[in-house]
């Protein structure tokens, strides 16, 4: 039936991010491997490292996993886990406030404040209330959590917060992370700062950045996890100067690919072993190397939605490729001055994915395989540059990190596009007689060839195509006058300031019927029992949705909550 | 004996005359020099003030080098327009915002310009000795004349204080720094730059009249905000069994308010495309936010039960009484005034 309630659904889309998990559940449901257990040890050693992935490899997963490890082992560091995912709540701000920075600022060092008395407070010992005060500088805990949710909410503050924000120094908050640390008798603490990517806003990201920097102390350690294709961290901040990267994006061409990937779902998946072992390897290529994604396959899977195997595959791998590169292309709604860019991007996709399908059936008589493109010329052209970075941030193009010299000191950037994109292209199944997943897994684990394939940034774009690479920036909205450059602040012609719209509230205008997870059940109910909730922002902004979503007949509290979740984890999902 | 003059006859006995001087062959008539047929702005101040500004704007932003000293001129228009934009504001405020006429009509005018100035203007006449050239004089202007209080950001104000500061030296000394303006600079870094000129560069022009434009637009909001508030009062004023809710001036009903909250939005709002979200949606979150202020009184009003509550007298103005929200009459009538009606 179409519009059963189907309340799983809504679960399963909730649990598969590591946010929205016990941290029971967290610490059983996590597999051991070699390429896990190093960075944990990372993340646990006193240096400053970029944990760096793209979203769903399992960031937050080891971030957490680092402070549960830690919690109740008294020899370990304090480790304070503060998630950042909230960050954008701040960005219309960055058109409303002349303090806006400032703002950001106390914000980050706050959260950072709460979570480290958390962090204490959660231990298995019990402090006395002077201790924590002593502990807290006398700060009241419940003012600064305050102060935080008036921030989320881009609220103005009265003058007794705006004192307590000033208050809320660099200094104020080493010197409490350094109480908490000796009452909690710890050698040492390390930040765990999830969600730092903050692309999206670089006037905060500099600043976070700058707060990154300063925070470490021969007892703090800070963390943070970013995106890949990040090349700019602010003025001031040289990840490579201060501390080193980790990438935590598994390569599919690690010999430990897919034994890693399956030691992650058999964690996490009832029956996965029932499953045969071409299918699990199928949809482990498919994953590219992002857990969260291959557990949503496997369950689709397991649905047995389909009348064939073939059938029931190429469906996953399709709609998991439409998905990425709809991802993708939502970047463009999120960063309206990158829409040019994202198109060419998108297009530059399919042309990579076309080319390695053409050389690999080329390859077909010759036993062996190629997954890399090697590519010259991009640091020349900062738009092109830009584009592959976007292709990396959304994962859509695996950066191989060492550069090949070649010949006339020709500089080659070596990328593997998306393997379902691969697989959804046939680009491993040339001259197979029938097909079967394990043709194609076996291809895929064949031999790579010494045959590379190559091209030039001038052989992949016209140059009519790279002339056009531009940032699209809104017209003066006084008087519609184009920018001349991406740096003007007043419009030439008639003088006015050139404003720029906020993200957040583009978010929120989004219609929330289409937010993935919503059961069909809920889409209909919604529509037509609440037929004035048409945008996300509808929802979210009235006093409380939950009354407002139990009154749809069969929605009570706990079914609310769940879609309440699901919206907002869609939002910070969106706006991450 | 007669003392010859030095020189030939044509020389000037003057021995002031150290320099040559125009003579004058025409004298200033002031009153033609004032646009008489120009009529009161409809536009809002802030709307004003950033139409001063971008006039500015053009007379430079399209030049590749601009000398310092016609940097310094901008500079002093940008700031004009920043004085102006306060002066239009209170006058405004006081003659919309009933908190404010009521706080206003202590203060004293010269004789002179209750004779002269219409209603409209006459209270610019109030600020006749008000002068604009530190945070803190805005700030105590807004307080003595319309009486709210402005939160704003230390770091704002600074940045502002700086500002007044080149001004001074703009104004008074040709941009040289003086030694008062270096020790409100902070001394540690400008004691080497006494009586040094301001060179405003292209860039530094930029970012001072972006900054005098954040500044002007934060003033805006933080008394829209400070003006509002005070119309829909969240915190229980009085003492033991007299500790109540003032009445607020909304009916919390959009149709029913909006005759009133349409004079306040338009002496805030600007009418720039993308400036000011619209009406409708700034009244739902000054509602819905003051909704969840009453919400968190009512929570310790249950805790305390002798707390009455303006708001949930459900026969009590202003629901379903919307006379006070007439023309002329009453958004405007401040709860003193509106109990001594009743008592009436």
């Amino acid at each position: 039936m179409e519009t059963e309630i189907n309340e799983k659904e809504i679960d399963i889309a909730l649990e598969q991010r590591a946010d929205y998990i016990t941290s029971k559940e967290l610490k059983d449901g996590t597999a051991t491997s070699d390429f896990f257990d190093e960075i944990i040890l990372t993340l646990l050693k006193k240096q400053t490292t970029l944990i760096v992935g793209p979203r769903g490899c399992g960031k937050t997963h080891m971030m957490r996993y680092a402070s549960i490890l830690c919690k109740d082992d008294a020899k370990k560091p304090l480790a304070i886990y503060v998630s950042f995912n909230r960050y954008y709540r701040l960005e219309p701000m960055l058109i409303s406030r002349a303090n806006a920075i400032n703002l950001f600022h106390t914000w980050v060092l706050s959260r950072i404040i709460v979570a480290t008395h958390e962090t204490l407070v959660e231990q298995d010992e019990v402090f006395s209330e002077d201790e924590l005060q002593e502990a807290l500088e006398y700060i009241d805990i419940s003012d600064l959590q305050n102060l935080i949710a008036k921030l989320e909410r881009s609220l103005p503050l009265t003058q007794d917060e705006l004192d307590l924000a000033n208050s809320i120094t660099l200094h104020t908050t080493k010197k409490i992370i350094d109480n908490h640390t000796s009452l909690g008798s710890r050698p040492r603490a390390i930040l765990l700062l999830d969600d730092a990517a903050l692309t999206l806003t670089p006037e905060y990201m500099a600043e976070f950045f700058e707060i990154f920097r300063s925070i470490k102390s021969p007892y703090i350690s800070p963390k943070a996890s970013v995106y890949p294709g990040t090349t700019e961290y602010g003025a001031r901040f040289h990840p490579t100067q201060e501390g080193g990267f980790e990438h935590v994006w598994l390569s599919v061409s690690s010999p430990h690919y897919i034994e890693t990937m399956h030691s992650i779902a058999a964690h996490r998946i009832s029956d996965f072993s029932s499953i045969p072992d071409e299918i699990r390897q199928y949809l482990a290529y498919a994953a590219f190397g992002i857990p969260r994604a291959y557990l949503h396959m496997i369950i689709e899977f397991q649905k047995k939605k389909f009348s064939t195997v073939q059938q029931g595959l190429n469906r996953i791998v399709q709609s998991h490729t439409e998905a990425r590169i709809e991802e993708f292309l939502t970047l463009a709604i999120k960063a309206p001055k990158l829409k040019t860019i994202i198109e060419q991007g998108n297009a530059l996709f399919s042309k990579l994915v076309l080319l390695l399908k053409e050389f690999n059936d080329k390859l077909a008589p010759s036993g062996t395989k190629q997954l890399l493109i090697g590519i010259t010329g991009i640091k020349d052209q900062p738009m092109v540059e830009r584009m592959f970075n976007l292709l990396i941030e959304a994962g859509l193009l695996y950066p191989v990190a060492e550069k090949v010299s070649h010949g006339e000191d020709r500089k080659y950037d070596r990328y593997t596009p998306h393997i379902a994109a691969l697989l959804h292209e046939r680009a491993f199944s040339a001259k197979a007689r029938g097909w079967s997943a394990r043709i194609v897994v076996d291809k895929i684990n064949q031999k790579t060839s010494r045959q590379p394939l190559r091209r030039s940034v001038s052989s992949l774009f016209s140059s009519e195509e790279l002339s056009s690479l531009k940032f699209d920036l809104p017209a003066c909205s006084t008087c519609g006058k184009e920018r001349i450059t991406a740096t003007q602040k007043y419009c030439h012609h008639c003088g006015a300031e050139l404003l720029d719209s906020s993200t957040f509230e583009t978010c929120m205008s989004l219609p929330l019927h289409e937010v993935p997870g919503l059961t069909k059940w809920t889409v209909a109910k919604l529509k037509q029992e609440l037929p004035r909730f048409k945008t996300i922002g509808d929802l979210l902004s009235v006093q409380d949705p939950g009354t407002e979503l139990r009154k749809i007949h069969r929605v009570g509290q706990a079914r609310a909550e769940k879609i309440i979740r699901l919206v907002t984890s869609f939002v910070d999902e969106f706006l991450q | 004996m007669t003392i010859q003059t030095p020189g030939s006859s044509t020389s000037s006995a003057d021995y002031s005359a150290i320099v040559k001087v125009t003579p004058f062959t025409k004298t200033l008539s002031t009153e033609t020099l004032f646009d008489k047929s120009h009529k009161l702005s409809k536009s809002s101040p802030i709307d004003e003030f950033i139409e001063n500004a971008n006039k500015l704007n053009l007379l430079w932003i399209n030049q590749d080098e601009i000398s310092s000293e016609f940097t310094s001129i901008l500079f002093l228009g940008y700031f004009s327009a920043v004085e102006s934009y306060v002066r239009a504001l209170v006058r405004t405020l006081i003659q919309t915002d009933i908190y404010s006429q009521k706080c206003a009509e202590n203060q004293q005018i010269t004789f002179g310009a209750a004779l002269h100035h219409n209603k409209q203007l006459l209270p610019e006449a109030l600020m006749d000795n008000h002068s604009f050239t530190a945070s803190e004089n805005i700030l105590k202007t807004f307080k003595s004349l319309t009486d709210i209080e402005l939160v704003i950001d230390e770091a704002i104000t600074t940045e502002l204080d700086k500002i007044c500061q080149l001004r001074h030296c703009c104004v008074h000394r040709f941009g040289k720094l003086g030694a008062k303006n270096a020790m409100a600079l902070g001394l540690t870094s400008h004691s080497n730059l006494f009586e040094k000129p301001l060179t405003l560069s292209r860039d530094d022009l930029l970012l001072v009249s972006s900054t005098l434009r954040s500044v002007v637009k934060t003033i805006n909001n933080a008394a829209y905000k400070a003006v509002l508030d005070r119309t829909f009062p969240t915190v229980p004023v009085g003492k033991g069994d007299k500790k109540r809710l003032p009445k607020s001036l909304w009916s919390k009903d959009y149709e029913a308010d909006k005759e009133l909250f349409i004079k306040y939005y338009k002496v805030f709002s600007s009418t720039n495309k993308g400036e000011s979200p619209k009406m409708k949606e700034m009244y739902t979150r000054f509602i819905a936010e003051k909704e969840q202020a009453l919400q968190k009184i009512s929570k310790g009003a249950a805790k305390k039960p002798n707390i009455p509550q303006g708001q949930d007298d459900a026969n009590g103005h202003p629901q379903g009484d919307t006379s006070h929200q007439q023309e002329n009459n009453a958004v405007d009538v401040p709860q003193e005034q509106v109990a001594q009606e009743s008592a009436k």
